[in-house]
């Protein structure tokens, strides 16, 4: 009994086993010979300048990997005859840091410390200094990335791009722009000790800053050597708030001299947050900063500056000027 | 006293006291001398290549967003590069280019909403090494009108020249991230520095890959510029797929070598164990249920056994 049901349950299990095994070696084989010359997706190639014959160009190529290899090198091979040029590496995404080389048609690109690059990923060449070729005609670029033994990984085409003299290049240049107002050029203050109205004042300076200074800009100011002072004898001068922004205090009464800040966009600095004042410097102090553009958008700054006086301050015109000055940081 | 002239005094009567508080309230307030004032400076967007021994001209362009013309100087200015980009000008000419950039002499009158474009030529001398230098300069609106206060709205500004050659261009960096966070997202610091002789336009990604599960997600940066002794910091993130899971976070700078055929790479890496903060609430909370189920069981009556013979 035993001995007869023994070969119907060996049956059992191989069959299932057999189809398994099947599956696995066509899956395998199949993606093995996947492997061997997969195509990469997303493949895309731009110039900077695609009239025939323009030099200083730059060639742009992406693509996505199509499967996991470790690539030493890439080669982009350009159709047709006159590539020249040498490259330069204007940028590189998703591949490692490495060499460039033109050869007749061919770009190289050689990865320095080759690594293991999975399926699936965004790679991005940029090569400048590239001269067009003279021939008016459709261009691909067969794009193949390879192993350290150059065993293929993935290779495709990229779709045309037409080289012709009639072509109309377009570059448009848009400079690195900084624009900056203030509302009023100058002001007075009256003022008179008999009336606590009078003799405690502000005026405010709105600024507004725009720019398109990818790291943004710093404003600064300053004020003449001399502060607030007066041409009458003796040249008297309103003292100030203090010596700086680093002693900036809440307002000290009479008789003083300065100014808080307070905006909308950059970072005002800390020394002005609860209303504290500080006094102007000669030499000029940083009172706000932003690490990016502004964009569409603008900036505005409000500078409060503030006078009180007593019977203590003596008659007379007291005048200062005020620098504001704004600078675009580098990029 | 007839009516007509009687209510005319009650309204003089009246109307005074509201004269001298109006008077109060004018004298109070600041007078502004002169309208606002708009300026803007353009210059271009990429370094201008010079050769050593040569010279070339760069254009800067002045605006007038103002209704008024407006006349303003432009001198050669001093730069600090700091770092992180920022740059402050100084109050001094720049002693390298006061005299191989030529600015204009004497004011330039800038026409109601209307520019001027300025051509200010550089000379670079021969002995120059290659790199990045800026030029940098100051544009200063000359006050017209007089006030006890005047203000000045200027504008710092720099043309970048590029001296073209092989330099020697090196870069080091530290990357700062805490190896276990409680959050939904793990952040860190880059720090990157110029060690070298040259200033670097340097360019990168963030590479971050989750386990368990997860796309790898490339976040690519623009290239920034370093120069010589400076340094930058960016933020770096990376977010798990899952409540709980590690993060790989990668960041790649990259940079040119000696020359621009070749490039140079910097990579940092670190592993992060991410928990969310809603992960032990949430274990709590089954926790919870799974103990009053326990307990609810243990309060209920016992079953009466049957014993069957």
């Amino acid at each position: 009994m035993i001995a007869m049901k023994h070969p119907t349950r060996t049956k059992g299990v191989l069959a299932p086993l057999l189809a398994v095994t099947l599956i696995t070696a066509a899956y395998l084989a199949f993606s093995v010979s996947g492997a061997r010359a997969a195509t990469p997706t997303n493949m895309s190639w731009t110039l900077s300048n695609n009239q025939i014959g323009a030099t200083g160009v730059t060639y742009s190529y992406s693509f996505t990997t199509a499967t996991t290899g470790t690539i030493k090198s890439i080669t982009f091979a350009v159709s047709g005859a006159g590539l020249a040029g040498t490259p330069t590496i204007s940028r590189n995404f998703g591949i490692g840091a490495g060499t460039v080389s033109r050869t007749g048609q061919t770009i190289t690109y050689t990865v320095t410390s080759a690594a293991s690059v999975p399926a699936g990923i965004p790679i991005y060449l940029s090569f400048g200094a590239l001269t067009n070729s003279s021939t008016a005609a459709s261009y691909t670029t067969a794009i193949t990335t390879l192993t350290v033994a150059s065993a293929t990984i993935d290779t495709g085409t990229t779709p045309a791009v037409a080289l012709a003299a009639n072509n109309t290049a377009v570059t448009v240049a848009i400079a690195q722009s900084l624009t900056f107002t203030a509302n009023s050029t100058a002001f007075e203050l009256d003022m008179d000790p008999s009336l606590p109205a009078l003799a405690d004042q502000t005026a405010t300076v709105g600024l507004t800053v725009q720019t398109n200074a990818n790291s943004g800009y710093t404003l600064a100011v300053a004020d003449g050597a001399s502060g607030l002072q007066s041409g009458s004898a003796g040249n008297p001068t309103i003292p100030k708030a203090s010596t700086g922004k680093a002693t900036s205090v809440a307002w000290p009464g009479a008789p003083n001299w300065g100014y808080t800040v307070t905006g909308t966009g950059p970072t005002i600095d800390a020394a002005f947050s609860g209303s504290k004042y500080a006094g102007y410097t000669t030499g000029g102090e940083t009172i706000a900063t932003r690490a990016n553009a502004t964009g569409a958008s603008t900036d505005t700054i409000t500078i409060t500056n503030r006078v009180a006086i007593n019977y203590g301050v003596n008659a007379g015109v007291y005048s200062d000027t005020l620098t504001y000055t704004v600078t675009p940081n580098y990029s | 006293m007839s009516g007509l002239p009687k209510l005319l005094a009650i309204v003089i009567a009246m109307s005074l006291p509201t004269a001298v508080i109006v008077g109060k309230a004018n004298a109070a307030a600041p007078t502004p001398v002169g309208g606002s004032r708009g300026l803007a400076v353009s210059v271009p967007a990429d370094p201008v290549p010079i050769g050593a021994g040569t010279r070339a001209t760069a254009l800067v362009r002045i605006i007038n967003a103002s209704a008024t013309p407006v006349p303003v100087t432009i001198e050669s200015r001093r730069l600090l590069l700091l770092d992180n980009g920022k740059v402050t000008i100084g109050e001094r000419p720049d002693a390298r280019w006061q005299r191989r950039a030529r600015f204009p002499s004497g004011q330039l009158t800038i026409p109601a909403r209307g520019y001027r474009d300025i051509p200010l030529t550089m000379r670079v001398p021969p002995t120059l090494s290659p790199d990045l230098y800026f030029v940098g300069f100051l544009v200063t609106p000359v006050p017209t009108k007089s006030g006890t206060i005047q203000v000045i709205n200027r504008i710092g500004s720099f043309v970048t020249i590029d001296v073209p050659g092989p330099r020697q261009r090196e870069l080091g960096g530290k990357f700062r991230m805490p190896s276990l966070v409680f959050g939904s997202r793990a952040n860190g610091t880059l720090h990157i520095s110029n060690t070298g002789h040259a200033a670097v336009r340097f360019w990168g990604e963030h590479d971050t890959t989750s386990s368990p599960g997860g796309t790898p997600r490339q976040l690519r940066l623009d290239p920034s510029l370093l120069p010589a002794g400076r340094s930058r910091s960016t933020t770096v993130s990376g977010k798990p797929a899952w409540p709980v899971g590690i993060v790989r976070v990668t960041a790649h700078i990259t940079y040119p070598g000696r020359t621009d055929a070749a490039t140079k790479e910097l990579v940092f890496s670190k592993r992060v164990l991410v928990i969310s903060p809603w992960l032990p609430v949430g274990l709590a909370l089954l926790l919870a249920a799974a103990g009053a189920g326990v307990w609810t069981r243990r309060r209920r009556p016992p079953r009466p056994v049957q014993i069957s013979v």
